[in-house]
């Protein structure tokens, strides 16, 4: 539309409409390019500049005092001799396997219990995704009372005769990170089947109906239907889960700081102790920037291979 | 309609480069180079930066700048209070910043001789009090060029607290040399209560106490220094002998020690569940006024009667930025905040459970505990500042993996200490 009356202009010259449109397109463009250029400026200053600082910062030793030293690639060189963080690492996959996976399978679930219109269903939907407008702070205190030596649990496993199972669940290396993923977990599950809910109500009843008619079973229904209609949902799922899992902190920070002696370290606590409370700036830096990698990279790893799959579709 | 003729992608091309040239100059890394002696131009604008964020100290700190104003009326003091989390991470900046506050709430230790170092800290000789701060102290507050560069004005003390009403039912009495202690904590552990507290889930930087006393009553406050500084390794048997120690006390820590968080600690420490918590007078802060009358505490036991003693004493007090642009005039508050006035009015208005650093000043809300406290860090050979003050936070976080590990493991001590040496060498950056 825009091409049209800007090529009879550019030849002709035509008099009379020139002079008005042309100062009519230049405060267009004034203000389309303030409509561009405010944004990308602010977002440059509070976002892409300080992103591009810690890559430089990542690569110097620098203790926020003295003057920084460029060090090149040693920063990430030493994590790979970091027996802690070798421990983090591991731990962000093991958080990313089971607090992605199982909130995933968990929110697909009760979005597919929870979809069709039943009695009292807004009730059941409400509870489920009550604990995701708690801040992770207050559901971390909530669970400190459960997990508390002479907490909830402990109280019910030796009220039904297993106090040899009692722990110190937080406290313990062999359960403190598990038991800081199922509360991450419920609210997470929460979260997750919200967005499944909203891309079930897209998929089309007449597609089942039709499918019923002709002897489809309701799991060959959930396959061949459901799943690949959630498709586009699947997508935001994914790159909700993967950055939620990556950027965990707060819950962990707040039960157990990535104690004891690192058990329940992730990446990202790891990162805020070395970086933020402690002085390793530089060493911090590469971590955020190990986590920022492991993020997009994971995600365009994905977007990469569906996009793929809907040009051969 | 006309648009320019600069493409929408070759701007955001040119803007990203724009970006990526100046990140690569490293703006957020420089710190400009400014002359020690300060900035030519003067100010009359005072501005004080304090991380003491509680109702007391707060009307306390405004108070010694409205005293100090009255003396020295052509100033412009102005304060500004910080959550203290965030004012440690940001003093780094504000003493590189070109227009600094003038001057800051700061403690004595390894930091601040850093900042020394590094030309960042007014020099206060000039109105140090010659008389009034021990040795100790007015040592702390130098730096290696013997300047004076920080104003110590109150300090706080470590020890073994308890309850006088509960050791009086259980017809207990305060330890002087480690066996009693031990003796005293089986004692406790018959009687069917937990003798020591130690909630660590959000506070395990307390085992940097146990660390700490049990090294400097074994090895002396020398050792401790120079082990801190890098001077010597964790893997020295000298420290293998602090874990032997820390091993004997490990079965009289409440069990549950890893699961509590410090709340919940001090909570069974004041209800009698358990007798003894190493700690500071900030313990007792939140109790009522009834608990903190019964109160008491006990020097942390003589391991070794050959090494003279070391107690820790945080000292707090205040610097000034080299880059002030009213020397003067912080010079001018610093004189005055290290006066015996100052310090007591700090105190009386502000309540808290700290000590006056110049020996001149009375404690305004003078108690037994506090002049315990004062005597005890008065009859020390030498004085420390605290694991993180007299190193880093970045050491803490190293020896707190160890202690607590070693709490498990007991018998991994070599590998923990090999494991400790390690990391701590790794975050000093060697």
């Amino acid at each position: 539309m825009a091409a049209v009356p800007q090529a009879v202009t550019r030849g002709s010259r035509v008099a009379g409409a020139s002079p008005k449109g042309i100062l009519r397109g230049s405060r267009d463009t004034v203000i389309l390019l303030a409509f561009v250029l405010v944004p990308f400026t602010l977002e440059m200053f509070w976002t892409f500049w300080p992103a591009l600082n810690s890559v430089y910062i990542s690569l110097t030793r620098w203790d926020g005092i003295s003057p920084p030293q460029f060090i090149g690639l040693d920063n990430y060189a030493r994590m790979w001799s970091d027996d802690t963080f070798r421990l983090a690492l591991r731990n962000t996959v093991i958080w990313l396997v089971l607090f992605g996976g199982l909130s995933v399978l968990g929110g697909l679930g009760l979005a597919l219990l929870l979809d069709k219109p039943r009695r009292g269903i807004g009730i059941y939907r409400a509870i489920f995704f009550l604990p995701v407008v708690f801040s992770l702070v207050v559901t971390a205190l909530v669970w400190r009372m459960i997990y508390q030596p002479d907490g909830v649990i402990n109280s019910i496993l030796s009220a039904v005769g297993l106090e040899d199972q009692a722990k110190i669940w937080l406290g313990d290396p062999d359960t403190a990170l598990y038991a800081q993923i199922l509360p991450a977990l419920w609210r997470q599950i929460g979260y997750i089947m919200v967005l499944f809910l909203a891309g079930l109500k897209t998929v089309d009843p007449l597609l089942h109906e039709a499918a019923k008619m002709d002897g489809a079973s309701a799991f060959e229904r959930f396959r061949y239907i459901t799943l690949p209609q959630l498709r586009p949902v699947s997508t935001v799922v994914l790159a909700v889960t993967v950055i939620d899992a990556l950027r965990s902190f707060d819950i962990v920070w707040s039960l157990t700081q990535g104690g004891p002696y690192h058990s329940s370290e992730l990446l990202s606590t790891y990162q805020f102790a070395t970086g933020v409370q402690g002085s390793q700036l530089g060493y911090g830096s590469a971590l955020a920037v190990l986590i920022f990698v492991l993020t997009v990279g994971t995600i365009v790893v994905y977007l990469a291979r569906s996009l793929r799959e809907e040009e051969t579709a | 309609m006309s648009y320019p003729n600069v493409s929408r992608r070759g701007f955001l091309a040119g803007f990203g480069a724009l970006g990526l040239a100046s990140a690569l100059s490293a703006c957020a890394t420089a710190t400009p180079a400014k002359p020690a002696s300060g900035s030519g131009s003067t100010s009359n604008a005072l501005l004080l930066k304090s991380r003491e964020t509680s109702d007391g100290s707060r009307k306390a700190m405004q108070a010694l700048l409205d005293t100090f104003v009255k003396q020295h009326p052509q100033y412009k003091p102005k304060l500004n209070t910080m959550e203290a989390a965030a004012f440690q991470q940001q003093i780094r900046s504000d003493l590189t910043l070109s227009t600094p506050p003038d001057v800051l709430t700061w403690f004595a230790g390894e930091i601040a001789s850093n900042f020394a170092k590094q030309g960042l800290l007014l020099d206060a000789s000039s109105v140090f009090p010659a008389d009034g701060y021990s040795p100790q102290f007015a040592q702390l507050s130098t730096d290696a060029s013997g300047k004076k560069v920080f104003i110590p004005t109150n300090y706080y003390w470590w020890g073994m607290f308890y309850r006088k009403s509960y050791f009086d039912k259980w017809g207990l009495s305060e330890p002087k040399t480690w066996d009693e202690f031990i003796a005293l904590c089986k004692t406790i552990k018959g009687k069917g209560v937990i003798p020591i507290a130690l909630p660590l889930s959000d506070s395990a930087w307390l085992t940097a106490s146990w660390f700490d006393y049990l090294n400097l009553r074994l090895n002396g406050a020398t050792f401790h220094r120079a082990l801190l500084a890098g001077q010597e390794s964790y893997t020295d048997p000298r420290v293998a002998k602090v874990l032997d120690s820390y091993r004997e006390v490990l079965p009289y820590f409440d069990p549950a020690a890893k699961g509590l968080a410090f709340q919940e600690g001090t909570a069974k420490w004041q209800q009698g569940k358990e007798a003894m918590f190493l700690s500071g007078p900030f313990l007792a802060d939140a109790m009522p006024a009834d608990v903190k009358d019964d109160i008491s505490f006990f020097q942390f036991p003589i391991l070794d009667p050959a090494v003279p003693v070391a107690e820790e004493a945080p000292l707090d007090g205040f610097i000034a930025s080299a880059h002030t642009a009213n020397p003067e005039g912080a010079k001018a508050f610093l004189g005055y905040v290290a006066t015996p006035e100052a310090q007591e009015l700090y105190l009386k208005i502000s309540g808290n459970t700290v000590i006056p650093a110049n020996s001149n000043a009375k404690s305004p809300i003078s108690t037994p505990l506090l002049e315990k406290g004062r005597a005890m860090v008065a009859g020390a050979a030498d004085v420390t500042q605290f694991f993180n003050r007299d190193t880093n936070d970045d050491q803490l976080n190293v020896l707190t993996a160890a202690m607590v590990k070693f709490m498990d493991k007991p018998d991994e001590g070599a590998d923990i200490l090999k494991q400790w040496q390690n990391d701590s060498a790794k975050a000093r950056g060697n």
